[in-house]
């Protein structure tokens, strides 16, 4: 297996280098995705010395540190393969709505005063919306570029760079917020732990609380603090597009999960993102909201869990609005109000005002107004 | 709004410091002298994923993700808490165990991590 290792490195070189090749050039690549490429060609001119060094070094290859030179060639090559996945993928399957969807997201950086350079935006995504901060790429499904009731979700995507990349000083109190949030999240938990284990509580109900703990350490608060922030940034369409989410694809909305990395429940998402318009001034469009939801849960028959209240108290959820409130504040970004005219706020804060007008009309006022909009970016 | 972006995320962060531990871990079991360098980014990484009251996210999760570790593996809480003491009074053999748990942790976290990327899990 010695020489087996040493063979599979210089072939993983080799892709490498065939990974390069696939970058197109300045001609074919347009404005959007050339930091991108740089990004992806650099990252994996990085790769393939490792991979050499891996090769070449004399502690790497004693026979002791066979194991590790195993396990650091996974790990380099789940690079490469991620490089592959998503930035080359992205590259070269280049849509001719990704014009329009990086104006569109330059043009809600530039509203929301975001504090980070505006991501690439592809429009060929598979996964529904999702970010790649190491990369500032964001993807969008393909149809989205031609509607507007989804275009929220893009706020929530942005939230994700402000927690995710390390040790930049403009977003650093964002991160700090979710920190001390998370603080009080810890010691919520563990007090929970704490008496239940008085108690001489079942181990099965303990471990629970410690999933939970995690779930909110790894997932939940991130996701939560990715709603507040598109709450907070864009106002009330952000709520009625995590409405129409939910019609279509989460009817569990009380159900806690306990398995690792799962999202939070629908509920504690909406109610989080409630209490986030409530604290910045749309109060009645927030019990609008929460009228059509409760009319929404009643419709598809789904009542509160005796676990819910315990693995997200309303409590920690006031809490996440109030801290992610102050962190976008610190960092400068615009918080929505009722009277913001920018013209991404303006335009989907309207369609969902007028899709609740006539919404079986809606289609042709959205065509119009997309229309409208797209000229004028 | 997939669970793509927090993937990404472990994924990027596990990778960052198992590539830190796994180099720690070729190099001790050469030289039991181990570079101050190599040390002091261990011993920074060791006391911000203890510290209790980190403030910074990406090391909380990192805890997060240890801790649950720990208690599946009937490991005491206290069972990372020596490594810095380990570290300065170079007690490799004491501290190599402890390395290699880490390793295996963030590599399987990682490695789970990257086929939720690709789809394939």
């Amino acid at each position: 297996m010695v020489n087996y290792i040493n063979g599979a490195i210089r072939e993983s070189i080799e892709k490498g280098k065939a990974l390069m090749s696939k970058i197109p050039g300045a001609r074919d690549l347009g404005i959007h995705f050339a930091a991108l490429a740089n990004k992806a060609n650099s990252e994996i001119n990085d790769l393939n010395d490792e991979l050499d060094f891996l090769y070449s070094d004399p502690a790497y290859n004693d026979p002791k540190n066979l194991r590790s030179k195993f396990l650091t060639f996974r790990s380099l090559t789940g690079k490469l393969s991620k490089i592959e996945n998503v930035v080359i993928a992205a590259i070269s399957r280049k849509s001719e709505d990704d014009e329009f969807v990086n104006k569109l997201v330059y043009q809600i950086c530039n509203e929301i005063n975001y504090p980070l350079p505006s991501p690439a935006a592809s429009c060929l995504s598979q996964k529904y919306y999702h970010i790649y901060p190491e990369y500032n790429l964001i993807c969008i499904p393909l149809l989205e570029a031609e509607f507007l009731l989804h275009i929220p979700d893009i706020y929530h995507e942005l939230g994700h760079p402000l927690i995710m990349i390390q040790n930049n000083p403009k977003t650093e109190k964002f991160r700090n917020n979710l920190g001390y949030f998370n603080l009080e999240v810890k010691k919520y938990f563990d007090e929970e732990i704490k008496r239940r284990e008085m108690n001489a509580t079942s181990n099965a109900e303990i471990e629970t609380l410690y999933a939970w703990k995690n779930n909110w350490l790894q997932v939940w608060s991130m996701e939560l603090f990715c709603d507040l922030f598109a709450t907070i940034t864009l106002g009330p369409a952000y709520l009625w597009s995590n409405l129409h989410m939910c019609t279509k694809l989460a009817w569990d909305v009380y159900k806690v999960p306990s398995q690792k990395g799962a999202h939070p429940p629908g509920e504690a998402r909406m109610k989080v993102a409630i209490f986030g318009l409530e604290l910045i001034g749309f109060q009645d469009e927030a019990n609008t909201i929460k009228g059509k939801w409760e009319e929404f849960k009643k419709i598809i028959d789904q009542k509160k869990s005796s676990d819910f209240s315990i693995a997200l108290p309303e409590s920690l959820l006031k809490r996440a609005a109030e801290f992610c409130l102050t962190g976008t504040q610190q960092i400068g970004c615009q918080i929505a109000k009722k009277e913001t005219s920018d013209k991404v706020n303006l335009l989907l804060n309207d369609a969902w005002a007028e899709f609740w007008k006539q919404p079986e009309t809606f289609f042709s006022w959205e065509q119009n107004a997309l229309k409208q909009f797209k000229e004028s970016l | 709004m997939s669970n793509i972006g927090l993937n990404a995320n472990t994924f990027q962060l596990t990778g960052k410091y198992l590539d830190l531990l796994n180099d720690f871990i070729v190099n001790a079991r050469i030289n039991p002298a181990v570079t101050d360098v190599k040390k002091d980014q261990l011993l920074d990484f060791i006391n911000k994923v203890i510290d209790e009251n980190n403030t910074q996210p990406q090391y909380q999760l990192l805890s997060s993700i240890i801790e649950r570790e720990l208690r599946l593996n009937r490991k005491p809480a206290s069972y990372l808490g020596t490594i810095p003491n380990e570290i300065e009074t170079d007690n490799v053999d004491a501290l190599l165990p402890k390395i290699e748990f880490l390793v295996d942790v963030l590599d399987n976290e990682n490695n789970e991590s990257l086929m939720k990327i690709r789809g394939d899990w």
